[in-house]
């Protein structure tokens, strides 16, 4: 989990911005709450299962793209 | 403009007749229904069961007629116009008892569907409804369907009863779903023909939902419809009347029954029901076989280990055998009769009638080992043009969703069904790798596909839109196509171009019809190196099973007897078949002609007149030339 570093020793306003966005990203990514294990291994689950889509989808449209263009040319 | 407003009456006609056709079916299936009394209550069980029981029983009836050579239009017109007044009378019947009933609400499914969800889903599925009537307003031009699911139910119309036709292999298959069309082209021609089969692609999206209310609820077997509606290759068979949605339906109502009767324990009279409809299955194609043994052995292996809980189940497998047997045996007697072979042409090796079945081809593209049976569900949404084409594939939804149900929780009765569908996979992987086969097991899929995306509702927020945006936008792509397969079609469906020009324009073999047609009608005795009939009123027999049947080109000695060879067999004449892009395609009776002709000093000098050449563009994108010709 990524360690937010205190605001208070942030001087700079755009610098704490960033931080409470990288703070955003990782409250997104991982939970906030204790990590555990299994709440670490869910995610990765579900981020691999998000991926495989991904991954089917680009491939699949690649392959729909070019059929489409060669019956159209 | 008074052609247009023809065109558009013509469209309203074939509208309208295939509303009349469902009120019919709707008449007679209620008044089954509500003869058993078997219970049904709610609008859309009465709605998928009372049609697709009364479209059963109207092509079974349409059976019987072809046996006792009763196949007459008027017959059939007089059957219908009286069934769908009946119908008329049911629905009004349905609707009034219905205003007196309270309607009771089925209990939330474990994930509620989000509001905006479900007004999406309701738009998406009337675009694509919309989209594939229209499209099939256009006539029938799919090759399959003018090989064998039209032009045998046109054949047998012409001749006013099921004859046995030995030079066309499909003629001994089992045709429930192809008497159904011939019900439809009865009353409303090829176009309400293909109307059926856009009315059967709803009813299998219904059916769905059906299958999948008892495991996810109302709101979420109504996506399940939806998944199996936007398989590229149910849009597309609902835009083309071949057979793969009939069997899908009649297999998928006969799982819900046995789910009513065996596992919800609501009432033995489901077991009837889906004796009739696994019979309907059985009857349509050989496919059906494959899933029986499938969900037969699943139920049998859940009998064996909790005998106690399924104790009934014995006595519930032998009702459903007799009916399904009863149902669908009328059609294996004739192929046995006529054939020797009751599963012809797939166990003639077994039957010792070799000669006469079509050679056995390997249509097996994957081979069997380990690594193909992992990686296919890959091949085959990638490749579908190696899986019987790129129109009839299953799109990416499932591969993408079902790897994940290894991670999700247990929906109780979901396995039962994954099962059955996995056994039935490995069927089709041995035997015939068609990915249309495929559709019979959609619905199970779809209920398994689907679960996941329930699940995905768990799952940390950017993942989870990160998978859901992917499956959005798919559920776009997917009810943008059969918009864009309207490309070709539109102008039919808005009047703007008759449905004659549309022919000429894109179906190769219509000109030709059309020409043969006017001169010589129901006289006409065609030979053809084409495979697509429909469109000719005579007589018409493929080149390729007319040979390998008679040897007849062993019987001309010499190139001057061709012609009167042909003619003493008796044929007018001959269609060949040129395809000038490199497509192989067996030329025998081609070059016989060209013998022949080169005998003579000039081609008028000849008996072989040439009526007609052109070129057309087929649907694959193949250039192919077209040559009519005459024996004088």
């Amino acid at each position: 989990m990524i360690a937010p570093r205190r605001e208070v020793e942030t001087a700079n306003p755009s610098k704490r911005q960033m931080l409470r966005a990288r703070m955003a990203i990782a409250a997104a990514l991982l939970p906030i709450q204790a990590s555990t294990r299994v709440s670490r291994l869910g995610t990765g689950i579900a981020w691999a299962w998000a991926l495989w889509m991904v991954l089917v989808a680009s491939v699949y449209a690649t392959y729909f793209m070019s059929h489409f263009f060669q019956r159209l040319f | 403009m008074a052609e247009i407003v023809a065109n558009l009456f013509v469209n309203g006609l074939s509208l309208a007749a295939i509303c009349i056709l469902g009120c019919s079916a709707f008449g007679i299936g209620r008044t089954l229904i509500f003869g058993l009394r078997i219970p049904l209550r709610d609008p859309l069980a009465t709605l998928v069961w009372c049609t697709s029981l009364g479209l059963v029983v109207a092509s079974l009836f349409c059976t019987v007629l072809g046996l006792v050579r009763l196949l007459y239009v008027p017959v059939l017109v007089i059957f219908t116009i009286s069934s769908a007044l009946w119908g008329c009378g049911e629905i009004l019947q349905c609707y009034a008892l219905r205003r007196q009933q309270r309607l009771t609400q089925d209990a939330p499914g474990p994930i509620q569907v989000p509001v905006w969800l479900k007004r999406i889903l309701l738009a998406v599925t009337g675009v694509v409804a919309l989209a594939t009537l229209l499209a099939a307003l256009a006539p029938p031009t799919a090759g399959d369907a003018l090989c064998y699911h039209l032009e045998l139910p046109k054949e047998f119309l012409h001749r006013h009863a099921l004859v046995f036709l030995p030079f066309a292999d499909n003629s001994t298959f089992p045709l429930l779903a192809e008497m159904g069309y011939l019900w439809g082209l009865a009353f409303a021609g090829p176009v309400g023909a293909q109307l059926m089969s856009w009315g059967t692609g709803l009813l299998l999206m219904l059916a769905a939902v059906l299958i999948a209310r008892p495991y996810l609820g109302e709101a979420w077997s109504w996506l399940i419809g939806l998944c199996v509606l936007l398989t590229p290759g149910v849009t597309t068979q609902m835009t083309a009347p071949f057979n793969d949605l009939s069997v899908a339906l009649w297999v998928t109502l006969s799982l819900v029954a046995w789910h009513k009767a065996v596992v919800e324990q609501e009432s033995r009279k489901w077991l009837i029901l889906s004796g009739v409809m696994l019979g309907a299955a059985l009857a349509t194609k050989h496919t059906a076989l494959l899933f029986a043994g499938s969900a037969g052995l699943v139920w049998g292996v859940k009998w064996f280990i909790d005998r106690a809980r399924w104790r009934g189940l014995p006595q519930s497998f032998a009702i459903v055998a007799c009916l399904a047997l009863i149902v669908a045996s009328p059609w294996y007697i004739r192929s046995a009769l006529h054939r020797g072979d009751p599963l012809f042409p797939i166990a003639t090796q077994w039957f010792d009638r070799g000669e006469s079945a079509p050679p056995l081809v390997d249509k097996t593209f994957l081979s069997l080992s380990a690594s193909e049976i992992f990686t296919s569900p890959w091949q085959i949404t990638m490749w579908p043009e190696h899986f019987g084409g790129y129109s009839h594939q299953l799109g990416p939804l499932f591969l993408m969703l079902l790897p994940g149900l290894v991670f999700v929780r247990r929906l109780r009765g979901l396995n039962t069904q994954l099962a059955i569908a996995a056994i039935y996979f490995l069927g089709w992987f041995v035997l015939r790798q068609n990915v249309r086969f495929l559709y019979v097991v959609l619905p199970l899929l779809a209920t398994a596909a689907i679960w996941g995306v329930a699940e995905l509702e768990r799952m940390p927020a950017i993942p989870k839109r990160v998978s859901l945006g992917i499956l959005y936008l798919l559920l776009g792509l997917g009810c943008l196509l059969p918009v864009y397969r309207l490309r070709d079609k539109w102008r039919v469906a808005a009047g703007l171009e008759s449905r004659r020009a549309y022919l000429c324009r894109v179906e190769p073999s219509f000109p030709a019809a059309n020409i043969l047609n006017h001169l010589a009608g129901r006289q006409a005795q065609l030979l053809s190196e084409d495979y697509r009939g429909f469109y000719f009123q005579g007589q018409f027999t493929r080149e390729s099973i007319y040979r390998r049947l008679t040897h007849y080109e062993q019987t001309i000695s010499h190139a001057r007897d061709m012609s009167t060879e042909l003619k003493k067999r008796g044929f007018t004449h001959l269609l060949l078949l040129e395809s000038q892009d490199g497509v192989n395609h067996d030329r025998t009776l081609s070059r016989m002609v060209a013998a022949e002709l080169a005998t003579y000093d000039h081609a008028d000098h000849s008996p072989l007149l040439s009526l007609a050449s052109y070129s057309a563009l087929d649907a694959d994108g193949c250039q192919r030339h077209y040559r009519l010709i005459a024996l004088r």
